[in-house]
C-alpha cells in the first residue's frame, strides 16, 4: 500500500481551503496515510544550536545536540518512511506560511535530506512524489508575485524529489471562490489513484 | 534621522550578514542626529494562531481587550516601522530563502489598514518616503541564480508596504570565495550615498 505524509501549514482550520484541498487529494489517491498538522505540532525555533548540531557528524553529537535535534528527526523519519508527500500551503504574504517555512528548515538536512558531493548538492529524497496543494486569496499561481510554488518547487527538486504536481485554488479566489475551488476539486477528481 | 536594523540571522557572533549591517549603521550613525533602533528578529516574536488572524483583520474601533493582547507584538513591530526613515535588513539566505524569524516578522507586519491598504484599484502601501537597505548573504546561491528566492520575496513585502525605494547589497557565494564576496560588499557599503 502506498504510504502518504499528508502535511498541513495552514493557520485556518475548518475553513481552510487547502485543508479541503490536500485532503481530497489524499482521500482519491488512497493509501497508508501518515498525518502532519504544522499548526498544531508545536514546532522547534531554529537557532545557532540547532544549526551547529545539523553540521555535526552524528557520532560526534552530544546528548544534548541529539535532545536538540529530536523533532527534526521525527520529521525526517515520516518523509523517509513516505512514497508520497501531499502538502496543504495557503499563500500568506506571496510565500508559504511561517510554519511551512520553519519545516522547510527543519527538514533541509545535510546528509539526510541532500548531500554535498564533488559536483555539487545531491537530493538524497529521489524516487519520491509530492503535490502541493496550494490557495491562494486570488493572486495566481505562476504570476510575478506568487512566490510559493517556486518555494516548494525549489526546496523539494534541491530534496531529489522531481515529480511534483501543483493543484491550485488561486485566480479567481476573490470573485467566485465556488468556482475556484470546485475546478481544483475537478482537478484532483482526474488525478489517477 | 531615524534608522531601523532589522537583523535575522540564527548566529550572532559568526554572522556575516550581521557585521554588514553594523558597517552601514556605523555610517548612518555618524550622521548628526541619527538614533537607531535595533530589532534582532530571532527574540520575542512569535508563529502565528488563527486568533491571531482575526485579531488582525477586526477593525481597531471593535476590537476587544483579548484583541489587542494579540496585536500587541504586531503593533510594536509596526510602530518601529512607521517611526524609521532608512530601514536597513540583514538575511542571510537559508534553504535559498529568507529565514523563519524573518518570515514571522513579515506575517506579523504586513497588516491591512496598518501597513497596507486594498483598494478598487489594488494594494496601496501606507509607509511612504523611507529607504530600504538590504544586505543578503548567501552560502552557495548566486545572486543572479532563479534559486534565490528571497529578494523577490523581499522587494514584494516592502513594496505592498509602500517601501518602493530598495538598495540590495548582496555577498553572495560566502561558501567558495569568501574573501572577495565580503569585501565587494564592503566597498559597496562604504560607497554608498547615504
Amino acid at each position: 500500500m502506498t504510504k502518504i505524509l499528508h502535511i498541513d501549514s495552514s493557520l485556518k482550520g475548518e475553513g481552510s481551503n487547502t485543508r479541503k484541498l490536500s485532503a481530497a487529494i489524499v482521500a482519491k489517491l488512497g493509501g497508508d496515510v501518515t498525518y502532519r498538522d504544522l499548526v498544531k505540532s508545536d514546532l522547534t525555533p531554529v537557532n545557532e544550536a540547532l544549526f551547529g548540531a545539523y553540521y555535526t557528524p552524528a557520532a560526534d553529537r552530544s546528548a544534548e545536540q541529539k535532545a536538540s535535534l529530536a523533532q527534526s528527526d521525527e520529521l525526517l523519519a515520516e518523509i523517509f518512511a513516505a512514497d508520497v508527500i501531499v502538502i496543504g500551503a495557503p499563500m500568506y504574504n506571496f510565500s508559504v506560511s511561517a510554519h511551512l517555512k520553519l519545516y522547510i528548515d527543519l527538514v533541509a538536512r545535510v546528509g539526510e535530506t541532500f548531500a554535498y558531493t564533488e559536483t555539487g548538492p545531491k537530493g538524497l529524497l529521489e524516487g519520491k512524489k509530492v503535490y502541493f496543494a496550494v490557495a491562494t486569496g486570488g493572486t495566481p499561481i505562476g504570476s510575478p508575485a506568487d512566490q510559493l510554488v517556486p518555494t516548494l518547487k525549489t526546496i523539494f527538486g534541491f530534496f531529489g524529489i522531481t515529480d511534483q504536481t501543483v493543484i491550485d485554488a488561486s485566480e479567481g479566489m476573490a470573485v467566485d471562490p465556488e468556482a475556484t475551488m470546485a475546478k481544483a476539486f475537478a482537478t484532483i477528481d482526474a488525478l489517477a489513484a | 534621522m531615524n534608522i531601523l536594523l532589522i537583523d535575522s540571522s540564527a548566529r550572532v557572533e559568526t554572522s556575516d550578514s550581521r557585521k554588514l549591517g553594523e558597517r552601514l549603521a556605523t555610517r548612518f550613525g555618524e550622521i548628526s542626529g541619527a538614533t537607531m533602533c535595533r530589532r534582532d528578529v530571532n527574540q520575542g516574536l512569535h508563529l502565528l494562531t488563527e486568533a491571531h488572524l482575526e485579531a488582525y483583520y477586526t477593525p481597531a474601533d471593535q476590537r476587544t481587550p483579548a484583541h489587542n493582547e494579540l496585536n500587541q507584538v504586531s503593533d510594536v513591530l509596526i510602530d518601529e516601522l512607521r517611526a524609521c526613515d532608512r530601514l536597513i535588513m540583514t538575511i542571510p539566505m537559508y534553504n535559498f530563502n529568507i529565514p523563519t524569524s524573518l518570515k514571522m516578522w513579515q506575517d506579523i507586519v504586513m497588516r491591512e489598514g496598518e501597513t497596507f491598504d486594498t483598494t478598487p484599484t489594488g494594494i496601496v502601501g501606507k509607509l511612504m518616503g523611507k529607504k530600504a537597505y538590504i544586505i543578503i548573504t548567501t552560502g552557495g546561491t548566486g545572486k543572479n541564480s532563479q534559486d534565490n528566492l528571497l529578494e523577490p520575496l523581499t522587494r514584494l513585502c516592502l513594496s505592498t508596504m509602500g517601501v518602493e525605494d530598495q538598495t540590495y547589497i548582496c555577498a553572495d557565494n560566502l561558501a567558495f570565495d569568501m574573501e572577495n564576496s565580503l569585501k565587494a560588499a564592503q566597498r559597496q557599503i562604504d560607497e554608498l550615498e547615504i
